[in-house]
């Protein structure tokens, strides 16, 4: 790389350093006028609470509080594919069709060229599941990206806050998963009818791949669901797993702008890691431990996400799985996680009013050695607790509870 | 005054511009396309001499890159790495321009000087980076390129190359490709709206190594 060939003439001092603080001043100047005005404190938002008028700053005190079965089953499938994985679940408001939508990908097998990120609604008007079909294919997904995509996987859907679905999709570049990335899509066809059939027509497009990382943006994975701010927007938690693990927050402005990104913690095996609101501006982490003989691990924030913490591990033994966290209200929090601490055989809710000492609540599946019940998903909807979860890597099964004893 | 303070003060803290996806895949076709096109350029010269061959084989190169859809090398090229730097993709411009002008296949990398200092601060920005990213510490370095303060540390540099102009060539070069590298990022956000992919990236981060490497072992056998 030589620049002698450029130029033989060397021009005044005066009007190089000028033509630099002129240009300099020009690019910061465009720069300010392009960008997008700041984004406003982070306030998380809780689905079964009312909008709180005073800040809550502090966590309510535990209200013991029961579960009771509502429903239960298996997720319908698309055709001929054996094996599913990875389920997501978003709820939609009262006067939609549907109460929740369940997305998750399937195909032959898990990393196989036809796997693809199903859809499927529950439908308020008859309590079924509708039929599930296809929203993201791999070669569409490199067809709207410009650029090839290996494998496709964990979809994590969001609702922006005009109502429109944003799916947030993993893409792995050469390698394996720990070559992904993280592409955002969103709803092409908005608003849908208010109608069962029209879920089939939803459509997504691509947004963008998002800009993580600068070794060639990769190794960052999304899994969890995201924790919704009271502006609308949404704090999005992703990882990196190359190697080492580590956890990152990704916001979101009510339309679906990434805002910023922040490392969650300093240890490097944490993954996939899952948001719970303690407070407006109080957040756990809970994390997948990669370590053998692992404990669910935990990071915190007390200023709305700026700053993260970690804390000690708790006591809720973890193999290395995915767990998925849900505040539904002040000091109503819900863990889906692999209670053993070396198989995922079984499947627990546990409950909690602080995030750090959890009693069960429910076995949502236990089988024989060997058996999977794995990667959780929960949502509050319809004034109930929606759980999905991986069985056996080949469907994706669902429960219902309502809850008994709310204050 | 405290109006043009308040707005000032709300910039630095303004979140990040991205690129549109159309301005990404054309963007990317484009740098891949200069940086293949650089290389058959460097290629040719042993090949197919410096004549209309090699111009030809060049434009090729080039336009098949530019192609939409999975015949073209940048929809493999991409899944793998992305997309390159802007600083990348202007040197391998540069590279073309001058490869039509000058007999010689590969230069001489800088032993001293501005070209040196600038590879030795590409080869700290790299490190910084990649430690980053494998969690070697803790502040991130890569978030902080989406920030208006980054890009005004980079307009810091362009003045200081600017200043140190007045006694190197080789200075006032750099500062014409670093302001060229700063209008282009601040006009389309390419690559990916973050300064430092920008920049350098891991394969223009690697070059300015051996650069550094070689000028060190030179200097050293001197």
């Amino acid at each position: 790389m030589s620049f002698s060939y450029l130029s033989h003439h060397r021009t005044p001092l005066v009007w190089r350093v000028g033509l630099a603080l002129l240009l300099g001043l020009a690019l910061l100047g465009v720069d300010a006028w392009l960008r997008p005005p700041p984004s406003g404190l982070a306030n998380a938002l809780w689905p079964n609470a009312a909008t709180p008028t005073q800040p809550i700053n502090t966590v309510t005190s535990p209200t013991k509080v029961t579960l009771r079965p509502l429903g239960g089953g298996v997720i319908p499938m698309p055709a001929d594919t054996p094996a599913a994985h990875a389920s997501s679940l978003l709820a939609l408001p009262a006067g939609e069709a549907h109460a929740v939508l369940a997305f998750w990908f399937a195909g032959t097998k898990e990393s196989a060229p036809d796997v693809g990120i199903a859809m499927a609604g529950f439908e308020r008007s008859n309590q079924q599941w509708s039929a599930a079909h296809w929203v993201v294919t791999r070669q569409a997904l490199g067809q709207q990206l410009g650029f090839a995509v290996r494998r496709i996987g964990n979809p994590v859907a969001w609702r922006d806050a005009q109502g429109r679905v944003q799916l947030f999709v993993v893409a792995t570049g050469l390698g394996g998963w720990a070559a992904s990335r993280v592409v955002q899509l969103q709803q092409s066809n908005w608003p849908l009818a208010q109608s069962q059939q029209a879920l089939a027509a939803m459509q997504f497009e691509v947004v963008r791949v998002l800009p993580l990382s600068w070794l060639f943006n990769t190794s960052l994975l999304v899994r969890a669901a995201p924790l919704a701010l009271a502006d609308g927007g949404m704090v999005l938690p992703v990882y990196f797993e190359l190697g080492y693990k580590y956890p990152v927050a990704l916001r979101f402005d009510a339309q679906g702008a990434l805002l910023g990104l922040v490392r969650m913690s300093t240890h490097t095996h944490e993954l996939q890691p899952t948001l719970l609101a303690l407070a407006l501006k109080h957040w756990l982490a809970l994390m997948r431990d990669q370590r053998p003989d692992g404990h669910i691990t935990a990071a915190q924030t007390v200023d709305g996400g700026a700053h993260w913490q970690d804390l000690p591990d708790l006591a809720l033994p973890n193999p290395d799985a995915s767990v998925a966290a849900l505040a539904s209200a002040p000091g109503q929090l819900w863990l889906a996680h692999n209670s053993s601490p070396s198989s995922r055989q079984v499947l627990d809710l546990s409950a909690s009013s602080d995030g750090q000492q959890w009693t069960l609540a429910q076995r949502l599946a236990q089988g024989s050695p060997g058996k999977e019940f794995s990667y959780p998903a929960l949502v509050w909807a319809d004034d109930s607790l929606w759980v999905s979860y991986t069985d056996q890597r080949t469907r994706i099964a669902w429960q219902r509870f309502g809850l008994e004893g709310v204050r | 005054m405290d109006a043009f303070m308040a707005h000032y003060l709300a910039w630095l803290d303004a979140p990040p511009l991205l690129p549109a996806l159309v301005v990404m895949q054309w963007g990317w076709r484009l740098g891949w396309a200069l940086v293949l096109g650089a290389g058959v350029a460097w290629a040719g010269a042993r090949w197919l001499g410096r004549g209309r061959r090699r111009a030809a084989a060049v434009a090729v190169v080039m336009l098949w890159t530019l192609w939409p859809g999975p015949a073209s090398p940048a929809h493999w090229l991409a899944l793998a790495f992305q997309s390159p730097s802007l600083a990348s993709s202007l040197l391998c411009a540069q590279w073309l321009w001058r490869s039509t002008r000058a007999p010689q296949w590969l230069s001489v990398a800088p032993r001293s000087g501005a070209g040196l200092w600038m590879a030795a601060l590409g080869t700290l920005v790299g490190w910084l980076l990649l430690g980053d990213t494998l969690a070697w510490w803790l502040p991130s370095v890569y978030a902080w390129g989406f920030k208006p303060t980054a890009l005004m540390a980079a307009v810091g540099l362009l003045l200081a190359f600017g200043w140190l102009g007045r006694r190197s060539m080789q200075a006032q070069c750099i500062s014409a490709v670093l302001a060229l590298v700063l209008v282009l990022f601040v006009v389309t956000r390419l690559p990916s709206g973050n300064l430092w992919d920008a920049l350098v990236d891991p394969w223009l981060w690697v070059v300015l190594q051996l650069m550094l490497l070689r000028a060190l072992l030179g200097r050293a056998r001197d």
